[in-house]
């Protein structure tokens, strides 16, 4: 049986969803819009697992690269006119801006409520 | 951006071109498998990936990667189908590689060991000089050469 693995790179178009199956499991459908020359590309991302709980972290117009397994489809518009998607079942998923760091607490000063000995004499 | 790598067979047999500008390039489509639909991808390659990709056969299992650019086309049946044109920066041919050709025949050694010497009793001599003599055997009619300095 063929197969097509892709790595796309775009942008989230809107918040991914996170959604529980049937059977308790969960998994996070999203969409990605790639740039091409032509046009953009879009791809429907559907994750599992570990990869759903950080798919489902992601935002909005968050800019990602996503790897998996791939369906190439196509469909006709409102308009009538031949579209082309890919369809994903997402295995790695690599944000490309950093997660903010966690600003860290100031440290607690020592007391310093010893006496200390006089020593201007 | 879009990159593939795919895994499939090639449909027909690949067409090597040449550009405007006096350039090779080859064309071909790979047929991937999908267990709900067939899938056919346009390939496009350059420079020495043209040459590799046109010594391919219909038929042969290929797996290509490079970067990809999707499009849609409607079929005969009046159905929209999408299409993956890739230009291919990878090429691994899955066919196993040919068994090993037979070793040449060992050249003629220019300096052959000496024949083994007769064990005849009876010869006669050819010639007979100072630094070379040849004698011939009787017997089995070996020539046996003696030279010295």
């Amino acid at each position: 049986m063929g197969l097509i693995r892709a790595l796309v790179t775009g942008v989230l178009h809107e918040a991914p969803v996170a959604r529980v199956s049937k059977n308790g499991k969960n998994f996070t459908t999203a969409k990605l819009r790639a740039d091409a020359a032509d046009g953009a590309v879009w791809c429907s991302l559907i994750a599992f697992g570990a990869q759903a709980e950080a798919l489902a972290e992601q935002r909005a117009n968050a800019a990602l690269s996503v790897a998996g397994r791939v369906t190439p489809n196509a469909w006709l518009d409102k308009a009538g006119e031949p579209k082309a998607g890919l369809s994903m079942v997402v295995d790695q998923v690599a944000a490309l801006r950093t997660r903010p760091k966690p600003k860290l607490a100031p440290a607690a000063s020592p007391g310093f409520d010893d006496d200390l000995p006089d020593l201007c004499h | 951006m879009i990159r593939v790598l795919v895994t499939g067979t090639l449909h027909e047999p690949p067409v090597a071109r040449v550009s405007k500008n006096g350039k090779n390039f080859t064309t071909a489509k790979l047929r991937v498998d999908g267990a709900e639909d067939n899938v056919s991808c346009s390939l496009i390659a350059f420079e020495t990936l043209a040459d590799a990709l046109a010594k391919q056969r219909p038929y042969a299992a290929l797996q290509v990667g490079g970067r990809a650019t999707l499009s849609v086309r409607i079929n005969e049946a009046g159905e929209p189908q999408a299409n993956l044109v890739i230009k291919l920066d990878r090429l691994t041919d899955l066919r196993p590689p040919e068994s090993k050709p037979a070793p040449a025949p060992a050249k003629a050694d220019p300096h052959p060991a000496p024949l083994p010497a007769c064990t005849h009793p009876r010869w006669e001599t050819l010639r007979s000089g100072p630094y070379r003599s040849v004698w011939r055997c009787l017997t089995c009619g070996k020539v046996e050469e003696g030279t010295w300095d």
